[in-house]
Protein backbone atom coordinates (compact mmCIF):
# COMPACT_ATOMS: atom_id res chain seq x y z
CA UNK A 1 0.00 0.00 0.00
CA UNK A 2 1.47 3.26 -1.02
CA UNK A 3 1.49 6.35 1.21
CA UNK A 4 -0.81 8.00 -1.28
CA UNK A 5 -3.47 5.28 -0.83
CA UNK A 6 -3.20 5.40 2.97
CA UNK A 7 -3.76 9.14 2.90
CA UNK A 8 -6.92 8.67 0.81
CA UNK A 9 -9.76 7.24 2.95
CA UNK A 10 -11.97 6.83 -0.13
CA UNK A 11 -9.49 4.56 -1.93
CA UNK A 12 -10.76 0.96 -2.58
CA UNK A 13 -9.44 -1.81 -0.22
CA UNK A 14 -6.21 -3.41 -1.23
CA UNK A 15 -5.81 -7.18 -1.58
CA UNK A 16 -3.85 -7.28 1.67
CA UNK A 17 -6.69 -5.54 3.53
CA UNK A 18 -9.23 -7.95 2.10
CA UNK A 19 -7.09 -10.93 3.22
CA UNK A 20 -6.67 -9.59 6.74
CA UNK A 21 -10.35 -8.83 7.15
CA UNK A 22 -11.20 -12.38 6.04
CA UNK A 23 -8.76 -13.78 8.65
CA UNK A 24 -10.35 -11.61 11.35
CA UNK A 25 -13.88 -12.75 10.41
CA UNK A 26 -12.86 -16.42 10.58
CA UNK A 27 -11.05 -15.95 13.89
CA UNK A 28 -14.15 -14.34 15.40
CA UNK A 29 -16.47 -17.06 14.04
CA UNK A 30 -14.28 -19.96 15.14
CA UNK A 31 -13.14 -18.33 18.39
CA UNK A 32 -9.53 -18.60 17.29
CA UNK A 33 -6.56 -16.61 18.48
CA UNK A 34 -6.02 -13.42 16.53
CA UNK A 35 -4.75 -10.06 17.73
CA UNK A 36 -7.73 -8.20 16.34
CA UNK A 37 -10.23 -10.87 17.41
CA UNK A 38 -8.80 -11.04 20.95
CA UNK A 39 -9.10 -7.27 21.25
CA UNK A 40 -12.69 -7.25 20.02
CA UNK A 41 -13.64 -10.11 22.38
CA UNK A 42 -12.10 -8.23 25.31
CA UNK A 43 -14.10 -5.12 24.42
CA UNK A 44 -17.27 -7.18 24.15
CA UNK A 45 -16.68 -8.98 27.49
CA UNK A 46 -15.98 -5.71 29.22
CA UNK A 47 -19.24 -4.16 28.07
CA UNK A 48 -21.48 -7.25 28.11
CA UNK A 49 -19.80 -10.14 29.94
CA UNK A 50 -21.14 -13.65 29.71
CA UNK A 51 -22.58 -15.14 32.93
CA UNK A 52 -19.95 -17.09 34.88
CA UNK A 53 -20.79 -20.77 35.04
CA UNK A 54 -20.40 -22.64 38.34
CA UNK A 55 -17.83 -25.11 37.06
CA UNK A 56 -15.71 -22.32 35.69
CA UNK A 57 -15.98 -20.41 38.99
CA UNK A 58 -15.00 -23.44 41.10
CA UNK A 59 -12.08 -24.15 38.85
CA UNK A 60 -10.92 -20.53 39.04
CA UNK A 61 -11.20 -20.51 42.86
CA UNK A 62 -9.33 -23.79 43.14
CA UNK A 63 -6.58 -22.45 40.90
CA UNK A 64 -6.35 -19.23 42.88
CA UNK A 65 -6.15 -21.01 46.27
CA UNK A 66 -3.83 -23.66 44.92
CA UNK A 67 -6.05 -26.33 46.43
CA UNK A 68 -7.98 -29.12 44.88
CA UNK A 69 -11.26 -30.27 46.37
CA UNK A 70 -9.98 -33.57 47.56
CA UNK A 71 -11.00 -34.92 50.98
CA UNK A 72 -7.46 -34.89 52.31
CA UNK A 73 -6.88 -31.32 51.17
CA UNK A 74 -10.14 -30.19 52.81
CA UNK A 75 -9.14 -31.66 56.15
CA UNK A 76 -5.80 -29.88 55.94
CA UNK A 77 -7.50 -26.57 55.29
CA UNK A 78 -9.76 -27.09 58.32
CA UNK A 79 -6.78 -27.76 60.58
CA UNK A 80 -4.80 -24.83 59.25
CA UNK A 81 -7.76 -22.48 59.60
CA UNK A 82 -8.43 -23.48 63.21
CA UNK A 83 -4.76 -23.36 64.09
CA UNK A 84 -4.27 -19.94 62.59
CA UNK A 85 -7.37 -18.59 64.33
CA UNK A 86 -6.27 -19.89 67.73
CA UNK A 87 -2.78 -18.43 67.31
CA UNK A 88 -4.23 -15.10 66.22
CA UNK A 89 -6.66 -15.05 69.16
CA UNK A 90 -3.87 -15.94 71.59
CA UNK A 91 -1.70 -13.16 70.20
CA UNK A 92 -4.53 -10.66 70.54
CA UNK A 93 -5.17 -11.81 74.11
CA UNK A 94 -1.51 -11.44 75.05
CA UNK A 95 -1.42 -7.98 73.52
CA UNK A 96 -4.51 -6.92 75.47
CA UNK A 97 -3.31 -8.35 78.75
CA UNK A 98 0.40 -7.58 78.75
CA UNK A 99 0.93 -5.11 75.97
CA UNK A 100 -1.57 -2.61 77.32
CA UNK A 101 1.00 -0.61 79.22
CA UNK A 102 3.28 -0.58 76.23
CA UNK A 103 0.54 0.63 73.95
CA UNK A 104 -0.73 3.21 76.42
CA UNK A 105 2.62 4.39 77.70
CA UNK A 106 2.46 7.45 75.46
CA UNK A 107 -1.32 7.52 75.14
CA UNK A 108 -3.55 9.95 77.05
CA UNK A 109 -4.03 8.86 80.66
CA UNK A 110 -7.44 7.47 81.63
CA UNK A 111 -9.47 9.51 84.08
CA UNK A 112 -8.60 7.16 86.95
CA UNK A 113 -4.94 8.23 86.70
CA UNK A 114 -5.56 11.97 86.77
CA UNK A 115 -5.10 14.05 89.93
CA UNK A 116 -8.44 14.44 91.66
CA UNK A 117 -9.90 17.10 93.90
CA UNK A 118 -9.16 16.51 97.58
CA UNK A 119 -8.83 18.30 100.88
CA UNK A 120 -6.16 20.97 101.01
CA UNK A 121 -5.47 20.09 104.63
CA UNK A 122 -2.11 18.41 103.85
CA UNK A 123 -0.84 21.74 102.51
CA UNK A 124 -0.89 23.14 106.03
CA UNK A 125 1.35 21.64 108.68
CA UNK A 126 0.29 23.83 111.58
CA UNK A 127 -3.01 25.14 112.90
CA UNK A 128 -4.20 28.43 111.53
CA UNK A 129 -3.63 31.66 113.40
CA UNK A 130 -6.68 32.85 115.30
CA UNK A 131 -6.93 35.90 113.05
CA UNK A 132 -5.86 36.45 109.46
CA UNK A 133 -3.87 34.21 107.19
CA UNK A 134 -6.70 33.48 104.75
CA UNK A 135 -5.03 35.32 101.89
CA UNK A 136 -1.81 33.35 102.32
CA UNK A 137 -3.80 30.12 102.48
CA UNK A 138 -5.65 30.72 99.22
CA UNK A 139 -2.29 31.56 97.63
CA UNK A 140 -0.93 28.18 98.65
CA UNK A 141 -4.07 26.31 97.62
CA UNK A 142 -4.24 27.95 94.18
CA UNK A 143 -0.55 27.32 93.50
CA UNK A 144 -0.77 23.68 94.57
CA UNK A 145 -3.80 22.97 92.41
CA UNK A 146 -2.27 24.83 89.47
CA UNK A 147 0.57 22.34 89.69
CA UNK A 148 -1.96 19.48 89.77
CA UNK A 149 -3.72 20.88 86.74
CA UNK A 150 -0.45 21.02 84.82
CA UNK A 151 0.19 17.38 85.68
CA UNK A 152 -3.26 16.46 84.46
CA UNK A 153 -2.67 18.31 81.21
CA UNK A 154 0.61 16.47 80.69
CA UNK A 155 -1.09 13.16 81.49
CA UNK A 156 -3.84 13.90 78.97
CA UNK A 157 -1.18 14.59 76.37
CA UNK A 158 0.37 11.20 77.11
CA UNK A 159 3.44 12.57 78.88
CA UNK A 160 4.67 10.89 82.07
CA UNK A 161 3.52 12.40 85.35
CA UNK A 162 5.90 13.50 88.07
CA UNK A 163 4.49 11.12 90.67
CA UNK A 164 6.78 12.41 93.37
CA UNK A 165 4.93 15.70 93.57
CA UNK A 166 1.71 14.39 94.98
CA UNK B 1 -16.68 -29.90 56.78
CA UNK B 2 -16.18 -27.66 53.75
CA UNK B 3 -13.44 -25.08 53.42
CA UNK B 4 -15.90 -22.21 53.73
CA UNK B 5 -17.34 -23.66 56.92
CA UNK B 6 -13.87 -24.12 58.34
CA UNK B 7 -13.06 -20.48 57.70
CA UNK B 8 -16.33 -19.38 59.27
CA UNK B 9 -15.82 -21.53 62.35
CA UNK B 10 -12.29 -20.22 62.78
CA UNK B 11 -13.45 -16.65 62.44
CA UNK B 12 -16.19 -17.18 65.02
CA UNK B 13 -13.71 -18.71 67.45
CA UNK B 14 -11.38 -15.75 67.03
CA UNK B 15 -14.15 -13.18 67.44
CA UNK B 16 -15.55 -14.95 70.52
CA UNK B 17 -12.12 -15.10 72.17
CA UNK B 18 -11.26 -11.47 71.50
CA UNK B 19 -14.72 -10.32 72.55
CA UNK B 20 -14.43 -12.22 75.83
CA UNK B 21 -11.07 -10.70 76.62
CA UNK B 22 -12.25 -7.24 75.63
CA UNK B 23 -15.25 -7.54 77.96
CA UNK B 24 -12.99 -8.64 80.80
CA UNK B 25 -10.73 -5.65 80.17
CA UNK B 26 -13.71 -3.29 80.12
CA UNK B 27 -14.92 -4.65 83.46
CA UNK B 28 -11.43 -4.18 84.91
CA UNK B 29 -11.21 -0.58 83.63
CA UNK B 30 -14.62 0.21 85.10
CA UNK B 31 -13.52 -1.13 88.46
CA UNK B 32 -10.45 1.12 88.38
CA UNK B 33 -12.38 4.21 87.35
CA UNK B 34 -14.85 3.68 90.17
CA UNK B 35 -12.09 3.82 92.78
CA UNK B 36 -12.66 7.52 93.20
CA UNK B 37 -15.66 9.55 92.18
CA UNK B 38 -14.04 12.86 93.15
CA UNK B 39 -13.88 15.52 90.49
CA UNK B 40 -10.67 15.82 88.52
CA UNK B 41 -8.54 18.91 89.07
CA UNK B 42 -9.48 20.79 85.93
CA UNK B 43 -9.60 24.26 84.43
CA UNK B 44 -12.95 25.07 86.04
CA UNK B 45 -11.73 24.25 89.54
CA UNK B 46 -8.58 26.27 89.04
CA UNK B 47 -10.60 29.17 87.64
CA UNK B 48 -12.63 29.25 90.85
CA UNK B 49 -9.50 29.09 93.00
CA UNK B 50 -7.96 31.88 90.95
CA UNK B 51 -11.07 33.99 91.38
CA UNK B 52 -11.02 33.42 95.13
CA UNK B 53 -7.35 34.32 95.30
CA UNK B 54 -7.90 37.55 93.38
CA UNK B 55 -10.77 38.60 95.67
CA UNK B 56 -8.75 37.83 98.79
CA UNK B 57 -5.97 40.08 97.51
CA UNK B 58 -8.52 42.72 96.57
CA UNK B 59 -9.76 42.49 100.16
CA UNK B 60 -6.15 42.89 101.39
CA UNK B 61 -5.76 46.18 99.54
CA UNK B 62 -9.12 47.51 100.72
CA UNK B 63 -8.43 46.41 104.30
CA UNK B 64 -5.05 48.17 104.20
CA UNK B 65 -6.93 51.31 103.22
CA UNK B 66 -9.26 50.85 106.18
CA UNK B 67 -12.20 49.97 103.90
CA UNK B 68 -13.53 47.04 105.91
CA UNK B 69 -16.92 47.12 104.18
CA UNK B 70 -15.20 47.02 100.78
CA UNK B 71 -13.07 44.09 101.92
CA UNK B 72 -16.18 42.19 103.03
CA UNK B 73 -17.77 42.98 99.66
CA UNK B 74 -14.76 41.53 97.85
CA UNK B 75 -15.03 38.33 99.87
CA UNK B 76 -18.78 38.20 99.32
CA UNK B 77 -18.00 37.86 95.59
CA UNK B 78 -16.26 34.56 96.36
CA UNK B 79 -19.22 33.03 98.12
CA UNK B 80 -21.63 34.38 95.49
CA UNK B 81 -19.57 33.14 92.52
CA UNK B 82 -20.85 30.18 90.49
CA UNK B 83 -19.19 26.99 91.63
CA UNK B 84 -17.81 24.42 89.22
CA UNK B 85 -19.02 20.81 89.41
CA UNK B 86 -22.48 21.83 90.58
CA UNK B 87 -24.12 19.21 92.77
CA UNK B 88 -20.79 17.83 93.96
CA UNK B 89 -18.93 18.66 97.15
CA UNK B 90 -15.47 19.50 95.85
CA UNK B 91 -13.14 19.64 98.89
CA UNK B 92 -11.07 22.58 97.64
CA UNK B 93 -14.17 24.67 96.95
CA UNK B 94 -15.73 23.83 100.30
CA UNK B 95 -12.55 24.72 102.17
CA UNK B 96 -12.04 27.97 100.27
CA UNK B 97 -15.63 28.95 101.02
CA UNK B 98 -15.17 28.04 104.68
CA UNK B 99 -12.07 30.22 104.88
CA UNK B 100 -13.73 33.10 103.03
CA UNK B 101 -16.60 33.05 105.53
CA UNK B 102 -14.09 32.93 108.40
CA UNK B 103 -12.39 36.06 107.10
CA UNK B 104 -15.71 37.81 106.55
CA UNK B 105 -16.68 37.01 110.16
CA UNK B 106 -13.39 38.47 111.41
CA UNK B 107 -13.99 41.65 109.40
CA UNK B 108 -17.56 41.91 110.66
CA UNK B 109 -16.20 41.68 114.18
CA UNK B 110 -13.82 44.54 113.38
CA UNK B 111 -16.76 46.72 112.50
CA UNK B 112 -18.61 45.49 115.60
CA UNK B 113 -21.35 43.63 113.75
CA UNK B 114 -21.48 40.46 115.82
CA UNK B 115 -24.78 39.33 114.34
CA UNK B 116 -23.31 39.38 110.81
CA UNK B 117 -20.15 37.71 112.11
CA UNK B 118 -22.24 34.94 113.65
CA UNK B 119 -24.15 34.42 110.39
CA UNK B 120 -20.91 34.22 108.44
CA UNK B 121 -19.25 31.76 110.76
CA UNK B 122 -22.33 29.52 110.79
CA UNK B 123 -22.41 29.60 106.99
CA UNK B 124 -18.71 28.73 106.96
CA UNK B 125 -19.20 25.75 109.25
CA UNK B 126 -21.68 24.26 106.76
CA UNK B 127 -18.76 24.08 104.32
CA UNK B 128 -16.32 22.56 106.83
CA UNK B 129 -18.04 19.49 108.20
CA UNK B 130 -14.92 17.34 108.51
CA UNK B 131 -12.38 17.74 111.33
CA UNK B 132 -9.84 19.94 109.55
CA UNK B 133 -7.90 23.08 110.35
CA UNK B 134 -10.60 24.94 108.43
CA UNK B 135 -13.33 23.71 110.77
CA UNK B 136 -11.13 24.24 113.81
CA UNK B 137 -10.38 27.78 112.68
CA UNK B 138 -14.07 28.54 112.14
CA UNK B 139 -14.94 27.20 115.59
CA UNK B 140 -12.18 29.39 117.01
CA UNK B 141 -13.54 32.46 115.20
CA UNK B 142 -17.05 31.54 116.37
CA UNK B 143 -15.74 31.38 119.93
CA UNK B 144 -14.22 34.84 119.54
CA UNK B 145 -17.52 36.14 118.14
CA UNK B 146 -19.32 34.78 121.20
CA UNK B 147 -16.64 36.22 123.47
CA UNK B 148 -17.21 39.62 121.85
CA UNK B 149 -20.95 39.23 122.27
CA UNK B 150 -20.40 38.35 125.92
CA UNK B 151 -18.63 41.65 126.47
CA UNK B 152 -21.16 43.62 124.43
CA UNK B 153 -24.10 42.12 126.31
CA UNK B 154 -22.41 42.72 129.66
CA UNK B 155 -21.73 46.35 128.72
CA UNK B 156 -25.38 46.65 127.78
CA UNK B 157 -26.37 45.32 131.21
CA UNK B 158 -27.85 42.09 129.82
CA UNK B 159 -26.08 39.82 132.25
CA UNK B 160 -28.23 36.75 131.62
CA UNK B 161 -27.63 36.70 127.87
CA UNK B 162 -24.02 37.60 128.47
CA UNK B 163 -23.53 34.51 130.62
CA UNK B 164 -25.15 32.30 127.97
CA UNK B 165 -22.83 33.77 125.31
CA UNK B 166 -19.84 33.23 127.60
CA UNK B 167 -20.66 29.55 128.09
CA UNK B 168 -21.22 29.13 124.37
CA UNK B 169 -17.88 30.80 123.68
CA UNK B 170 -16.10 28.41 126.02
CA UNK B 171 -17.83 25.43 124.47
CA UNK B 172 -16.87 26.55 120.94
CA UNK B 173 -13.27 27.21 121.92
CA UNK B 174 -13.01 23.77 123.52
CA UNK B 175 -14.44 22.24 120.34
CA UNK B 176 -11.89 24.20 118.33
CA UNK B 177 -9.08 22.84 120.47
CA UNK B 178 -10.40 19.28 120.14
CA UNK B 179 -10.58 19.55 116.36
CA UNK B 180 -7.13 21.09 116.09
CA UNK B 181 -5.62 18.45 118.35
CA UNK B 182 -7.32 15.75 116.32
CA UNK B 183 -5.88 17.15 113.12
CA UNK B 184 -2.42 17.52 114.63
CA UNK B 185 -2.48 13.94 115.93
CA UNK B 186 -3.68 12.71 112.55
CA UNK B 187 -0.83 14.53 110.83
CA UNK B 188 1.68 13.16 113.34
CA UNK B 189 0.32 9.61 112.95
CA UNK B 190 0.57 9.88 109.19
CA UNK B 191 4.15 11.09 109.52
CA UNK B 192 5.23 8.12 111.60
CA UNK B 193 3.76 5.51 109.21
Amino acid sequence: MSPREIDNPDAPPSEEEIRESERLRQALEKNEAHDGADFLRAVKNASAPRPLEKDALDAAVARALGTESTKRGGALVVRVTFGASVVLAAAAALLLLFGRNLVLSRAPAPAAELVRARSTQPLFVAKFDARGGESARIDRIALARASDLRENQFAKWGLPRDRGRK
Amino acid sequence: MTTARAHLAGLMLFVATVAGIALAQCAKSEAVSNESDAAIVDNELLAFLSLARAHHHEANLLEDDGDVGGAIGALQKIVDAPKPHAGERVPEIEEVLADAYARMAELELRRKDTAAAKRDVEAGLSHATEPTYFRGHLLEVFGIVEETRTADLKDAGNLGESEIARKHALELLHQAVDVQEGVINHVLDAGTK
